[in-house]
């Protein structure tokens, strides 16, 4: 039944009121209450003051249900490739008028799919993900019980894939990934009845009632990836996406040799004749965009040269001009025949260093 | 003789409460919805008794006098429940009170106390609404009072 009633005059300006907007309430009153209004009556009739009476009326506060799923992180998460139990942050909040539960679900969306950060997933991340509250390894959490209105809780989800030995392809970030790959996430939360600590509510619908209030829900829709999971509004689901962007080393490896001297000529337009000296330079050069590398460690299996090592003679962190080694390394590496090895400085991107030695030819 | 006890039963009738409820008054409950009517969406009231946090709450007290009699000095006296918060209403000879009913008159006279003396007092710091007609309800007639709120 619709009741027209004229509005106060300084309401003639109401805008509509959209259901499922952002909850303006910071704390609205806990759904199931009943507000009673009692007026009293009195009134006299031929001058003589009648039996006072109430007139009441009553209001039952349903229940809003409103679960929002937000990433904390500000920017794609970055990874390496065969990263161990790499972390994506996560918030739940229940911005509706009663405590619920929130049931909890993180899964890797397919590759192809447009995803948060303006991505696209490009290869799939390890599946066993482990959620944790308070911090990444913190209790381990399925769903969040009674958790109370407008409380944030962060959720760490921990990527545990665990790498299998000789398989590039696995773990959290599988070693053959390459560089600028990314990998999404989903953390899916959906309303569950509260009301019942340690045990997981049930399934909250709309058409029956419970603690005395009938449901409704009005989450807002995340705009999210345009496959796989499609977050919808007013459904007690909230589905937030998070990032992996993986930054891998870009290693290009170069060996030269340079005829130093020989016992004829000296240093003046040496041969490679029985007793020259021979320097090899090994270039490790960085890709641009490239993560670092860190400390990389350069070996050279010399067995199958006609060359004797020249003792003390590994120098590392030598630079290049263009593709030409420059003398400029210091003392460092060491010798185990047959193999010169030795561990250079992190390489950055876009930058090269060397490890450079010595051998007579036999 | 007969005259008289006529007289005596004129006299007698009124202090017999014989119509408990001559004017019974009903408290009846409006929300604002958003309702779509011939293509546009605007904001109606229904009549209903579940409401959410915000909700916009119109309370109608419809009183009807149902006796041969006019009523008079007729009055009601509504504390505003604890989750509601009062807005207004649209009768002129409504009075309010901040103070928990110990003193009343139209909202733009009074005061309440705050950290720097008084202020003027607003919608929300109303306790109770009140209504006195003035004129007596005649037999048969009837009318409303109504009051505006939100829901907390």
């Amino acid at each position: 039944m619709t009741f027209k009633i004229k509005l106060l005059a300084g309401s003639a300006g109401l805008t509509l009121a959209v259901l499922g907007a952002t909850p303006s309430f910071a704390t609205g009153t806990t759904a199931g209450t009943v507000i009673t209004n009692t007026a009293n009556v009195n009134y006299t009739v031929g001058g003589v003051a009648q039996t006072q009476q109430s007139a009441v009326n009553t209001l039952t506060v349903d229940r809003k249900v409103i679960v929002a799923a937000t990433v904390v992180d500000t920017a794609a998460v970055s990874v390496t490739p065969g990263q161990v139990n790499p972390v994506m942050v996560f918030s739940v909040v229940n911005s509706g008028n009663s405590v619920i539960d929130v049931d909890l679900a993180a899964a890797v969306q397919a590759t192809a799919t447009a995803t948060n950060f303006s991505k696209t997933t490009s290869f799939l991340a390890g599946s066993s993900i482990v959620l944790h509250t308070g911090s990444a390894t913190g209790p381990v959490v399925t769903y969040l019980d009674e958790l109370a209105v407008d409380t944030p809780t962060t959720i760490y989800a921990v990527d545990t894939t665990a790498y299998v030995s000789g398989t590039p392809t696995s773990g959290a970030i599988p070693l053959a990934t390459a560089n600028g790959a990314f990998s999404g996430i989903t953390l899916t939360a959906t309303a569950r009845q509260g009301g019942a600590a340690g045990s997981e509510g049930a399934v909250i619908s709309t058409s029956t009632p419970y603690g005395g209030a009938n449901n409704v829900f009005a989450d807002v829709a995340n705009t999210l990836a345009t496959t796989g999971a499609v977050d919808a509004a007013n459904n007690g689901v909230s589905i937030a996406a998070d990032v992996f962007q993986v930054t891998a080393a870009n290693l290009a490896i170069t060996k030269t040799s340079t005829i130093i001297s020989d016992p004829i000529n000296g240093t003046t337009s040496p041969k490679a004749i029985p007793g020259a000296t021979v320097r090899y330079c090994i270039q490790v050069a960085n890709g641009a965009g490239a993560a670092t590398a860190t400390a990389p460690v350069v070996t050279d299996n010399l067995s199958t040269l006609p060359v004797t090592f020249v003792a003390g003679s590994i120098k590392i962190n030598g630079s290049v001009t263009g593709a030409v080694c420059n003398w400029d390394g210091s003392a460092g590496g060491s010798y185990t025949a047959p193999t010169v090895s030795g561990t250079l400085a992190d390489v950055a991107a876009a930058t090269t260093k060397t490890l450079y030695f010595d051998v007579t030819i036999n | 003789m007969m005259r008289l006890l006529i007289c005596f039963a004129a006299l007698l009738l009124p202090t017999l409460a014989w119509s408990q409820e001559q004017v019974s008054v009903k408290f009846t409950s409006f929300v604002e919805k958003p309702a779509t009517v011939n293509g546009t969406t605007k904001l109606v009231l229904q009549e209903a008794t579940k409401v959410f946090p915000g909700d916009k709450v119109v309370y109608v007290l419809s009183y009807h006098n149902s006796g041969r009699t006019a009523a008079s000095n007729f009055a009601i006296t509504d504390p505003i429940p604890e989750h509601v918060v009062f807005e207004g209403t649209p009768d002129a000879t409504a009075l309010v009170s901040v103070d928990g009913g110990k003193s009343w008159g139209s909202l733009a006279t009074l005061k309440v106390a705050s950290a720097t003396g008084f202020r003027a007092a607003r919608p929300e710091d109303v306790t109770h609404v009140r209504w006195a007609l003035k004129s007596a309800i005649p037999a048969g007639a009837d009318g409303k009072l109504s009051f505006r709120g939100t829901v907390r």
